[in-house]
């Protein structure tokens, strides 16, 4: 049976509010909650569009985690879509931080919040390696796909190189070879 | 009056803040500090609290500036305003995409994308280890709790059906008991 569109905006913006409160320490950590939640659980999605939202949301200006919701949405439901992602993306911050400024007068990081911290990112690293294992064995199929990842990579790590020049390369890369890989297998039917 | 040019500060910088969040900070900082609307103290307080609190650390620190200086719907100016350009520019996208998905161009360009971001959100992941156990002023010493933790959470997501989040949550406590 098909859900009714009312039904669908409110799981949307459910399963995002849930990833809004969960996204501590950045945007990347929503990943692997997108991956899960979105993708694996509820087949919304396909892991390719998990990573065409992601290389979208980076490649734009504006806070990841808003624009990767936008993308998700709108794939989804639409306009009305977009604005129930992304409502359920901000709110459980805006509750939060609303509720730290009013209740204190200052706010301090303190030697705790250090220790939960650290201990985040580690455990936030760990999960985003295996969601990046899981969506790479879906998007990198043959050797080229493989090359360009690893120099993508390389490229990254070592010399910096931003995700806008990184994602250009790649989609040049990706229009030439595959371009010419098609021409290729058509002028030898 | 106060809330327009909130309103229209925080959508300039969802326009030019590229980089997700801790580059966003940064810019959010260069305009609120140029104005006199906040200190420099003040600031890196609500960078720290930003980053440790639920939700976007960009929509974390809209909120509490809006907040400060504005009230609630200071607040609401300043985080509806940091997501305004997303809304249009990501759409736009989203339908360019949509619509030409069909053609081989776009396809075979898509085609050489998707590596490219995994590879990118890889070393983004690396980057969060950094932070926590790796230093690169001596990259032989490993700080062994933060590194366990690392590993259990491969493990946990690689191999069980533990909850996303509920890892996230472990983690959290264990950073408090280990690090």
């Amino acid at each position: 049976m098909k859900k009714s569109k009312a039904a669908l905006l409110w799981d949307l913006f459910i399963t995002f509010f849930k990833i809004g409160a969960f996204t501590i320490g950045g945007g990347l950590v929503m990943l692997p909650l997108i991956e899960r939640e979105v993708s694996e659980k509820k087949k919304y999605i396909s892991k390719e569009e998990i990573v065409d939202a992601f290389a979208v949301s980076q490649s734009l200006p504006g806070v990841i985690a808003i624009n990767s919701g936008i993308y998700i949405g709108y794939r989804i439901a639409g306009i009305a879509g977009a604005v129930v992602t992304a409502f359920g993306v901000i709110l459980p911050s805006f509750i939060t931080i609303l509720a730290i400024a009013i209740l204190f007068d200052t706010v301090s990081g303190n030697v705790y919040a250090d220790k939960a911290l650290t201990g985040v990112k580690a455990g936030v690293a760990g999960v985003i390696a295996v969601t990046v294992s899981r969506l790479g064995r879906t998007v990198i199929r043959d050797v080229f796909a493989f090359i360009l990842a690893v120099l993508a990579f390389a490229l990254t790590i070592w010399l910096g190189v931003g995700i806008v020049a990184v994602i250009t390369g790649g989609g040049l890369a990706g229009l030439l070879y595959y371009h010419i890989m098609r021409m290729k297998r058509h002028d030898s039917d | 009056m106060i809330l327009i040019r909130l309103f229209l500060v925080f959508a300039k910088i969802g326009l030019i803040g590229f980089g997700g969040g801790y580059s966003i900070l940064t810019i959010i900082q260069r305009e609120l500090t140029q104005r006199g609307w906040i200190g420099l103290q003040e600031f890196s307080d609500i960078a720290a609290i930003s980053q440790i609190t639920p939700g976007p650390i960009a929509v974390n620190a809209a909120t509490y500036v809006g907040y400060r200086i504005g009230g609630f719907w200071g607040s609401v100016a300043a985080t509806v305003g940091v997501s305004i350009p997303s809304f249009i520019l990501v759409i736009l996208a989203a339908r360019f995409i949509l619509k030409f998905k069909a053609s081989m161009v776009v396809e075979s360009c898509l085609k050489g994308i998707r590596p490219v971001t995994v590879a990118f959100i890889a070393s983004a992941a690396i980057f969060f280890a950094l932070g926590s156990f790796i230093d690169l002023q001596a990259p032989l010493y490993v700080d062994w709790g933060p590194f366990a933790i690392f590993l259990w959470a491969v493990l946990a997501a690689a191999f069980t059906k533990i909850n996303v989040i509920l890892i996230v949550l472990m983690a959290m406590g264990a950073g408090l008991l280990l690090c």
